[in-house]
């Protein structure tokens, strides 16, 4: 009778786990083994567990990618811009090896005709390697074996899966266009209060050298391969508007010459490319001087993604080999002259 | 890697038992239990590679000493080894906190080593001095290396005890009518391993969840989610130990073992002193026969009873972790056996349940001390507990904790059942709490059960429920909040 407990136990153990498997491999809400069902749309709302499935398993012919700055974006508004099939790959606080693992999940399994792309300064300086959030490995890996981790993961069916099932049985399903998108308090009050750093007192300027060696690996490993090799792809690349004040913290913090060092640099290695269309966003004096259209010292409001959409378009603050060293250097000599006092403390 | 990981489970489990059963179905037994010894030190490695040389060289030295102990009878031979051990566990366990409480008292600027501790080397170090005072005690005590590094070493108690005496493991190991499978020893491994399994990840850990909200929010609790937070804490420290012990047990008993008993249903004591026959009783056996019956026992009058009794608490306290919070634990439970010994009589003659009820409450009041990162977060909490206010229930935590408490599968059922999702929840905890502290002082144990053991086919559904339950929670889906946004 024991060896019949012991043969029923693991038996009964086995069939519940492989019924609860089924169950998760059916409705798949992270996209891992298939494409949505047909009669469960997806429910778009976790980047860091859908995106290699949304990479790896939907329809499109483009991608936006970036981090909270390019999560503003409606991917509709660059559809109709571009005639094209856009999905959201964004991540918030993104690092390079989030490109990387998009672009290679992307390109692997797709023929993309646009990269729309935001590329922020903090990925490029972070350590190379270094991710913001830690991701699920086991959905970003071709190792079946840590897929214990999603079948046999009780969150996932009764987080994730039942919200899928749930909003499509009330036909609640959110619109895919929305997925990601944010608000907030977007006012001069707002972006001022996120002030950490005394804008009086500006540092002796000090080395960091690393911040270009890291951006050398992070750019030279994870983001000009995928470029470099795939020159039918046209890359729309933009430098995020961050308001002054973020370039004032900089500043006032004493590595404002090693950011610009990586600014250069970036610029200079994404121009060597024909593919690419490079948007140098941080002078448009009319938005970075506005503090009404951001939340913070860097988040602006969907107002500004969607005219950058229109910039793409008209190519409007693009630049080229032989313009893009005069920009930087005429915003480096803006940012450094600029009156901060008075603008930040003057209605 | 835990017991409650899906490569425990799936992987070292069941090829640690293949490989030892193979082997001795062979007839291979030094090879089962070589291939036991290597199987144990993978599993400490896999929990830090680094400090698998510094814990085999402490098992390798203890064992080099005690030949020349057994060899020599050299009392300078013993206190060398005791001294070896202490100082190795105080050197990765207590130098930054001496460091740190100097820095403080004196103003001083010593730098804190980049130490990382070996994982259960407060285990190990108790294991080993046992070994070294018995074979001191009696030179008949002899064992080989590979015995002896087993014994150390072995997987199921290693990292968080029991503390396993020599003499509890390998004369099992030599007796060759437990080589072979034994149906109801597994059976009964199986049932023990389920129920400890499901009293940490399914309990303990949601316990936890609460407790952590509590005590990372001392400043806005008031006196009722101040209660709340100590109480999870006192309902996860049981059952996270005692699942734990249940694991040990389970383990032991697939492999054909009888691990020695290490809590025996604590919360059902009526006073200080049987609570500490049922907690950790490995740990209380071991210090009653190392400490303190070598400092004098009950021997030396009753002034001097008293102190010994005093001394192995605070010594208890240390040994659980470097931080004030401990040590004030273990002086508080010293004060309060001593007490107890003191009015022995008229604590034995109190009613029942007045004295449980006495003894529970200051067990959840020294718990305060254990768990608290620090002793000012530890009076912070008391002071938010005695102020009395119970506040409203929207408010100081409440929802916050009963948030924490609700495990998703229960989420979609009281949304699917419920309106008021939010006082759905708080009930629900509320009335969890109740049943599951009524389970502790009512029910009878793992030991209990399995001394009463009939498999039938309903314990084989319960097991596999469990299983499964315990598996598919091994997993989550993690948010994190960007907070720069």
């Amino acid at each position: 009778m024991y060896n019949k407990f012991i043969k029923c136990t693991l038996g009964l153990t086995f069939a519940f786990l492989i019924m609860f498997a089924m169950f998760v491999i059916v409705i798949d809400p992270f996209f891992h083994y298939h494409k949505p069902l047909e009669f469960l749309k997806p429910v778009v709302n976790n980047e860091r567990y859908q995106n290699p499935g949304i990479a790896r398993r939907f329809e499109y012919d483009s991608i936006l990618i970036g981090s909270s700055m390019a999560q503003n974006f409606y991917v509709s508004e660059l559809n109709e811009a571009f005639d094209c099939d856009t999905v959201k790959l964004t991540y918030p606080a993104i690092r390079t090896g989030n490109y990387k693992y998009m672009f290679e999940a992307a390109f692997d399994t797709h023929d993309i005709n646009n990269v729309f792309m935001g590329l922020d300064i903090d990925p490029l300086i972070d350590t190379y390697g270094n991710y913001y959030f830690p991701l699920p490995e086991y959905l970003y890996d071709q190792n079946i074996f840590n897929d214990v981790e999603y079948v046999f993961n009780k969150e996932v069916l009764f987080g994730e899966a039942y919200q899928s099932v749930k909003h499509n049985y009330k036909g609640t399903v959110p619109d895919i266009n929305e997925a990601y998108t944010w608000t907030g308090h977007f006012s001069k009050e707002s972006a001022v209060g996120s002030i950490f750093w005394d804008y009086n007192v500006v540092n002796d300027p000090y080395e960091a050298p690393q911040y270009l060696d890291n951006a050398k690996m992070n750019l030279g490993n994870n983001i000009l391969p995928y470029i470099k090799t795939n020159p039918d792809t046209t890359f729309y690349i933009f430098y995020p508007p961050y308001n002054l004040l973020w370039w004032n913290w900089h500043l006032c913090r004493g590595d404002l010459n090693a950011v610009f060092d990586v600014l250069e640099y970036t610029t200079e290695q994404l121009l060597q490319y024909e593919n690419v269309k490079l948007f140098f966003l941080h002078d448009v004096e009319k938005v970075v001087t506005n503090l009404e259209l951001y939340k913070d010292y860097n988040h602006y409001n969907a107002d500004v993604n969607s005219e950058i959409i229109q910039w793409f378009k008209d190519e409007k603050y693009r630049v080229y080999p032989e313009t893009y060293m005069e920009r930087i250097t005429n915003f480096k000599d803006y940012v450094e002259s600029f009156n901060y006092v008075e603008w930040i403390e003057t209605d | 890697m835990l017991f409650n990981s899906y490569s425990f489970v799936f992987l070292f489990l069941p090829v640690a038992l293949s490989g030892y059963y193979f082997l001795n179905a062979k007839g291979k037994y030094q090879m089962g239990e070589n291939f036991l010894l290597v199987m144990s030190v993978i599993f400490y490695g896999l929990f830090d590679i680094k400090c698998v040389p510094i814990i085999v060289a402490s098992v390798g030295i203890n064992y080099t000493v005690s030949l020349l102990i057994r060899k020599t009878q050299s009392k300078w031979g013993l206190f060398g080894g005791i001294a070896f051990n202490v100082l190795l566990l105080s050197y990765f366990k207590y130098t930054n906190f001496v460091l740190s409480n100097l820095n403080n008292l004196f103003s001083a600027e010593f730098s804190l080593l980049n130490l990382v501790v070996p994982v259960g080397i407060s285990f190990i170090t108790f294991q080993q001095i046992s070994y070294l005072v018995d074979v001191y005690r009696n030179s008949e005590v002899k064992y080989c290396l590979r015995e002896y590094m087993l014994y150390a070493l072995f997987f199921p108690y290693v990292i968080s005890g029991p503390i396993v005496r020599h003499n509890q493991l390998i004369p099992q190991l030599r007796d060759s009518g437990r080589k072979k499978f034994n149906s109801e020893q597994f059976a009964k491994g199986i049932y023990a391993f389920a129920l400890g399994l499901g009293k940490k990840v399914l309990i303990a850990d949601t316990f936890a969840n609460v407790a952590n909200v509590g005590f990372s929010n001392i400043s806005n609790l008031n006196a009722l989610t101040a209660a709340i937070a100590i109480f999870s804490y006192t309902m996860q420290i049981y059952f996270d130990f005692s699942g734990y012990s249940d694991m040990v047990m389970g383990i032991g008993n697939m492999f054909n073992f009888d691990m020695p008993m290490n809590f025996n249903s604590p919360y059902k004591a009526t006073n200080i002193l049987d609570f500490w026959k049922r907690w950790h009783m490995s740990l209380t056996s071991f210090l009653t026969e190392y400490i303190y019956y070598p400092l004098g026992g009950n021997r030396k009058g009753t002034i001097r009873t008293y102190v010994n009794i005093f001394c192995v608490f605070l010594l208890s306290g240390i040994w659980h972790g470097a931080s004030w919070g401990f040590i004030v634990w273990g002086v508080m439970h010293g004060i309060a056996n001593v007490i107890t010994r003191l009015f022995k009589k008229q604590v034995l003659k109190m009613n029942k349940v007045l004295s449980w009820l006495l003894l529970f409450a200051f067990i959840n009041f020294t718990w305060i001390f254990f768990r608290a990162s620090t002793l000012s977060d530890a009076f912070m909490l008391v002071k938010a507990l005695f102020n009395f206010d119970i506040g409203t229930l929207n408010a100081h935590m409440f929802p916050e904790m009963a948030s924490a408490f609700i495990l998703p599968e229960i989420s979609v059922i009281i949304e699917i059942l419920f309106n008021n999702i939010s006082l759905s929840n708080m009930i629900f905890m509320m009335l969890t709490f109740l049943v599951v502290f009524v389970c502790t002082i009512v029910m009878p144990n793992v030991n209990e059960k399995l001394a009463l053991f009939k498999p039938n086919l309903l314990k084989a559904l319960f097991c596999a429920i469990i299983f499964v339950w315990c598996i598919v929670s091994f997993s989550g889906v993690t948010s994190f909040i960007y907070v720069n946004f």
